[in-house]
């Protein structure tokens, strides 16, 4: 207990330290965080409070916190297409004139929503030249607002790719048809069913017993 | 290998022991129940792929208990607005499976009864809440329709999501429009619905997830 209270002091006394003069810190973006305290908690409010139907992924309530562990790629979808988009538009559409926070987090809205729009183009069940044309135009949107919002960032080798799509989604159509998202799925119940770890023998037994090749 | 023959295969009599032990991981895997959004998505490609032979896979199911039951009366009065006359007893049914993805009553289950509707000409689709699934007999067999309440739409001018179209997100008012009758055909997706506070009015967003765009 003792360690957790001085580890949030110090992260607290670290945050104190990035502060600017030059507004950075008003935004609470000089150390790479977008979100203040009360803003997070509004945004877990919204994803505890949401209805939703009982197939669609869900969210940890807990958003932010390192108790859930990394999102799953899904979990990551949902929460972009469905959870961020009411809480965001809600905190940050509305401009507070001469207040440089709300400016900037207005930008940063654009940015994600611009985002959020590819992914939703990307993750469309049809698709054509158009709509991969407007792919494109919106997730370049997004990483030149990220470049201008954040200029010391540095992108990475999926942003790149994420410019790659609207070639592979012309050629291949809708991603449903090529993710690999059924493979990690099959492949993470396999991990999760218990076995002797004797690898091969559990399906060696069971063909030995079948009739396989007749069947 | 088509995916009715799929679905077929764990379930032969004479099917290996092998291919009968992975019927449980297989189940799970195609199981609409599981909370997964991945699942409704190759349960919905599935459907798409098999539209030709659409008879072995309309996907629409029933729950068992279909009693006939005494009519609520604003159901009773908005079949005769419909149909001219309603019937004091018919069968009420708690949910419906369509392609995979369960509709039921939103006394049953809040979140599986809020439905996006091709409710109008302008194929725009409208938010609801379903009430009722009721089976009426008609001169062409038996008819299931659902009884929703529309949400009120909100003024566009004032919804911020408007400008976002995208996003298949909008609001509307707190407020649900008197019950309306449509065919279960006119029923297009789930929407995730979350109740705040706009503008100083209470208001709901909507957010559609028919991801058919």
């Amino acid at each position: 207990m003792l360690i957790c209270v001085n580890i949030s002091l110090q992260r607290q006394n670290q945050l104190e330290k990035d502060k600017d003069p030059l507004g950075h810190s008003a935004t609470s973006t000089k150390c790479g965080h977008v979100f203040n305290q009360e803003e997070m908690n509004q945004i877990r409010s919204d994803i505890i409070n949401m209805i939703s139907p009982s197939w669609l992924t869900s969210i940890p309530t807990n958003l932010g916190s390192p108790n859930h562990g990394k999102l799953k790629a899904d979990q990551w979808r949902v929460l972009g297409s469905t959870f961020l988009p009411v809480s965001l538009v809600r905190l940050w559409s509305v401009v507070e004139v001469g207040n440089p926070r709300s400016e900037r987090c207005f930008k940063i809205l654009q940015v994600t929503l611009s985002l959020l729009s590819a992914v939703s183009i990307a993750s469309s069940r049809m698709m054509s030249v158009a709509t991969a044309d407007l792919y494109k135009q919106h997730m370049q949107s997004y990483l030149s607002g990220l470049k201008t919002l954040f200029p010391d960032y540095s992108f990475r080798p999926n942003h790149h790719m994420a410019l790659h799509l609207h070639e592979y989604l012309i050629l291949y159509g809708p991603v449903h048809a090529w993710w690999t998202f059924p493979f990690e799925r099959m492949i993470g119940m396999l991990q999760r069913i218990s076995t002797n770890y004797k690898a091969g023998e559990f399906f060696i037994h069971c063909c030995s017993g079948s009739n396989l090749t007749t069947w | 290998m088509k995916a009715a023959n799929l679905r077929a295969l764990v379930s032969k009599s004479n099917a290996p022991e092998v291919i009968r032990r992975c019927q449980p991981i297989f189940s799970k895997l195609v199981n609409p129940q599981v909370r997964n959004t991945l699942v409704t998505d190759m349960l919905s490609l599935t459907l798409a792929q098999d539209d030709n032979d659409s008879e072995e896979n309309t996907q629409t199911l029933y729950d068992g208990d279909s009693k006939a039951a005494k009519l609520p009366t604003d159901l009773r009065r908005c079949i005769e607005r419909k149909f001219l006359h309603s019937p004091s007893r018919a069968p009420l049914l708690s949910h419906l499976t369509i392609d995979g993805l369960t509709y039921s009553v939103s006394t049953k289950h809040v979140g599986n009864s809020c439905i996006m509707l091709d409710a109008n000409a302008s194929r725009i689709l409208v938010p609801a809440r379903l009430d009722y699934i009721v089976e009426l007999e008609t001169d062409e067999g038996i008819l299931t329709v659902v009884a929703v309440r529309q949400y009120q739409p909100f003024p566009k001018r004032d919804d911020p999501f408007a400008c976002f179209p995208l996003l298949q997100t909008q609001m509307c008012k707190s407020e649900l429009d008197p019950l309306q009758l449509f065919t279960i055909d006119k029923i297009r997706s789930h929407f995730a619905m979350s109740s705040l506070v706009y503008m100083e009015k209470d208001v709901t967003v909507a957010v559609s997830l028919h991801r058919v765009s």
